[in-house]
């Protein structure tokens, strides 16, 4: 993969996923190896946690995975589909509420929950896409509106009495949970969750990317009037991955909200909660389907070793996010995994010039 | 020496290579008249020249001095003036300030005021709409404004992009006179054209490009007189 | 209904209209010139607030005089980022600036929970407690002085554009950004300036918001959405429409306290930006 980091201009902007072929021998399966190596070493590190990890690590793994994977379901709309939205909170309250208002209320099964909560959002994903759609709204426009979008969500509930208002909803612990309640005793059940859905969602990415659906995703992105030309319906294309990453985003809000008990407005909606997703997706890499989970774990851990080591407050924790995303901006577009790829590139070259002499 | 002399330019828009390999020169008092198709990059010569499209390779030469490399606002207050394709007027800035635009460099009043005197007594028409919108003028006027705005800087050279596109007839003539007037001050004229008859008439030399390339050049006569232009630009 | 209800909530609705007019005209000027939205545009209107209250804990100045402080510090730290940040990623899809200024504001916002702690704080000038009426309604001085001085700040920089050399080179660059290169303007620093008086309007228009609004890390977000729908309602671009625009979303906030309590007044500025995208699909976005 070619990263704006080498310092040519790519012209095709916007489309770093295009891989450019390049004869190089041996190259892609030096890249395939290490696609390999790296998914067996979290595999490790996923069942390490599992089996060792404190308490502690394993809330904060919990936590990292389940924003890791709506990152990812970020990354369907934002990266494979140009569609960068800076309003996914409203998709992960629509699931978040939905299953805590059926589940403390009226005692309905989180799991159904969900299934609404993903109807919903997907709904509203679709409506207010092809809404900016319809109207030409792209690139930095599309982002406000969608900002604009959840922050009326985020007004809207908290001023309706049956959603607990600003205060929220508190979802009750069952005195013995079941599987039904999507509630466990043991925290590793949450974790195991978390993984599924992570690994559910990368599977999800990857279909989206491969499929013909992902072809007409990349050809939109990169020329939506050569794309129209060719036979592509845009608006559908694009209403249609906004409607997946809404609902699969609204899933993780579910699983979140069973998990953390808990959910109020600025947890649900806050523009802070829309950033984080976008930002974890944008460090890790919007483009390669373990790259949002990599920043969710990158963030996640410069978060705790900042609380550790440097300072308690959330600010120093803001502040080098920042940092990151305009280092991003301005140099690794593609983010970690960009970054894992120049490296790889690097090698290659490196090697096929030892092997050559 | 030649007032510009362009060697083995080449450029292009991102991966697309438009021009390979230009070659021409310009004199003091003299007009050179460049002729071609659609796409035959000539606009993206001018533009190139002028440092707006970088140069991928090749030299250009200004007063003796490399501005190869130099970025376009650079060129520009060197005295290497340009009228755009489509005039390029800033349409929601009076007559008065688009040719103030053109004058920006030289920060003295007075200079500015007798700039703009010359320029309304070039074209009275000018002065007479000097506080409308220019986006409100005529095809011609708007021609004749983006002439004047590029002279507000007392350049050393013009190089007009297509100056009779869209004009009437009558100020097709007015248009060609005009760039004989230049050409008296002194300047060099390097003129893009369609309208390769007219353009020829005014021309003391002129280059025919083709994809990109120069295939002919040599004075205006001569270049008139060739087979393949008569065929092809002057539709004899 | 309620006379003085009406005349209370449509006359607020102009007093406020008015600070989100001043902050308007900053996003719409670097949109129409740099084709650029700033998302670190609420975190400078915080910034500007925090001027404003710091200055004011140490001198005891005027507020609205020191908004006028809390502008040239905007004028240079915009003129920073644009040069320094912003211009480096034009020119390669709006994503480059997108993230630049997203990265910007989460630092904003972050230094000053640093500096200023989330705590939030006040500022209130020595006529903070008097007011006048119009008919039955009544409202705060302080109300009043905050639109006149945005009014004033946004005359000033409508003045700035009009007769000014800088002001005529920002014009130029924004309606043919070849053709100003030809006139020997670097662009670069075009935008640059442009990004600076943006950034000034956004500090000012804290600054004013200082006095009539808590005084916290996060106070900028709704003022740059209201901003923004009044930048998309006035056409982007254009500073009057910009101003003028401000106004009706304060008022259209007015008219929405009177029919929805509390905070759902926002609602019917939200229902007045999906309605203007409607109504005006080509225009709004057009540059």
């Amino acid at each position: 993969m070619t990263s704006s980091s080498t310092g040519k201009p790519d012209t095709s902007t916007g489309k770093p996923g295009t891989v450019p072929v390049q004869a190089r021998p041996g190259r892609s399966g030096l890249n395939r190896t290490v696609k390999l190596v790296a998914g067996a070493l979290l595999a490790l590190v996923i069942v390490w946690i599992a089996a060792a990890g404190s308490n502690h690590l394993l809330g904060l793994a919990t936590v990292a995975l389940m924003f890791g994977a709506i990152s990812g379901a970020w990354a369907m709309a934002g990266g494979l589909g140009g569609l960068f939205s800076l309003g996914h909170a409203a998709f992960f309250g629509i699931g978040a509420y939905t299953t805590a208002f059926l589940f403390a209320g009226h005692g309905v099964s989180p799991w159904l929950g969900m299934v609404a909560g993903v109807v919903l959002a997907a709904v509203f994903g679709a409506c207010t896409t092809w809404l900016s759609v319809r109207f030409r709204v792209r690139g930095s426009y599309f982002a406000l509106v969608t900002l604009a979008w959840a922050e009326m969500l985020r007004v809207i509930v908290s001023n309706v009495t049956p959603l607990g208002r600003s205060n929220g909803i508190l979802v009750p612990y069952k005195a013995e949970p079941t599987f039904a309640d999507l509630q466990f005793s043991d925290p590793r059940a949450y974790y195991a969750l978390a993984v599924l859905y992570a690994v559910v969602v990368t599977v999800i990415f990857m279909v989206v990317k491969r499929t013909r659906f992902g072809w007409r995703l990349s050809a939109v992105r990169g020329d939506e009037d050569a794309a129209a030309a060719s036979g592509v319906d845009v608006r559908r294309v694009l209403v249609a991955v906004m409607a997946l990453s809404a609902a699969v985003t609204a899933a993780g809000g579910t699983l979140y909200v069973q998990y953390m008990q808990f959910i109020d407005p600025e947890l649900a909606f806050s523009p802070t909660v829309s950033i984080d997703i976008a930002i974890r997706a944008v460090i890790g890499g919007p483009m390669v389907a373990l790259g949002p989970l990599a920043g969710s774990g990158a963030m996640t851990t410069m978060t705790e070793w900042l609380k550790m080591s440097v300072s308690d407050s959330p600010a120093m924790n803001v502040l080098l996010f920042g940092v990151a995303v305009i280092l991003a901006g301005r140099y690794f577009r593609n983010g970690l995994a960009g970054i894992g790829a120049s490296a790889l590139q690097w090698i290659g070259r490196r090697k096929e010039r030892h092997d050559g002499s | 020496m030649p007032l510009l002399e362009v060697v083995d330019l080449e450029a292009g828009y991102g991966q697309i290579r438009v021009l390979h390999g230009v070659s021409l020169h310009v004199e003091r008092s003299e007009v050179v008249a460049v002729l071609g198709a659609n796409g035959a990059g000539k606009s993206t010569t001018l533009l190139t020249v002028s440092g707006v499209v970088p140069v991928s390779a090749g030299t250009v030469r200004f007063g003796g001095e490399d501005i190869t490399s130099l970025p376009g606002h650079l060129v520009a207050r060197r005295g290497l003036a340009q009228v755009p394709e489509g005039r390029g007027v800033f349409p929601q800035m009076s007559v008065e300030e688009n040719l103030v635009m053109g004058a920006i460099q030289e920060r003295s009043k007075a200079v500015r005021r007798e700039r703009l005197r010359r320029a309304y007594d070039l074209f009275p028409k000018l002065g007479e709409r000097r506080r409308q919108n220019a986006g409100s003028l005529s095809g011609g006027e708007q021609q004749m404004l983006a002439i004047s705005r590029a002279l507000m800087a007392e350049p050393s050279m013009v190089m007009l992009d297509e100056p009779s596109l869209g004009l009437a007839p009558a100020l097709v003539e007015t248009m060609f006179e005009t760039i004989l007037t230049i050409r008296e001050a002194g300047l060099g004229v390097l003129l893009v054209e369609q309208n390769a008859g007219e353009a020829l008439e005014v021309s003391d030399r002129a280059y025919v490009m083709e994809q990109g390339a120069v295939v002919l050049s040599g004075p205006a006569a001569q270049v008139k007189a060739n087979e393949s232009v008569r065929a092809a630009y002057l539709g004899v | 209904m309620d006379w003085q209800l009406v005349t209370q909530s449509l006359g607020g609705g102009i007093l406020t209209g008015s600070v989100y007019g001043v902050a308007a005209v900053g996003l719409a000027l670097v949109f129409g010139v740099v084709g650029v939205v700033n998302f670190a545009h609420g975190a400078m209107i915080m910034l500007g607030m925090y001027v404003v209250w710091y200055l004011h804990q140490w001198t005891s100045l005027d507020p609205f005089l020191l908004s006028l402080v809390a502008a040239v510090v905007g004028l240079g730290l915009g003129w920073f980022i644009q040069y320094v940040l912003v211009n480096k990623v034009m020119g390669t899809g709006q994503e480059g600036p997108l993230l630049v200024t997203v990265g910007i504001s989460l630092i904003f916002v972050a230094v000053a929970e640093f500096v200023f702690s989330s705590n939030p704080r006040s500022v209130k000038p020595s006529y903070g407690d008097a007011t006048f009426s119009v008919g039955p309604a009544q409202f705060s001085v302080t109300r009043l002085i905050a639109m006149l001085a945005a009014v004033a700040f946004t005359l000033a920089l409508h003045n700035v554009l009009r007769k000014t050399d800088l002001g005529r080179s920002i014009r130029a660059v924004s309606q043919n950004r070849t053709a100003a290169q030809l006139m020997g303007l670097n662009v670069a620093t075009v935008y640059a300036a442009a990004m600076a008086l943006g950034a000034a309007s956004a500090f000012f228009a804290g600054g004013v918001s200082a006095s009539l609004l808590p005084v916290t890390p996060n106070a900028g977000l709704s003022l740059m959405l209201m901003s923004f729908v009044a930048a998309v309602l006035g056409g982007l671009g254009s500073i009057r429409g910009a101003f003028a625009a401000g106004i009706i979303v304060g008022l259209a906030e007015g008219a929405g306290a009177l029919l929805l309590e509390g905070t759902l007044k926002t609602l019917v500025v939200f229902a007045l930006f999906v309605l203007v995208l409607l109504l005006r699909p080509e225009g709004v976005f057009k540059r």
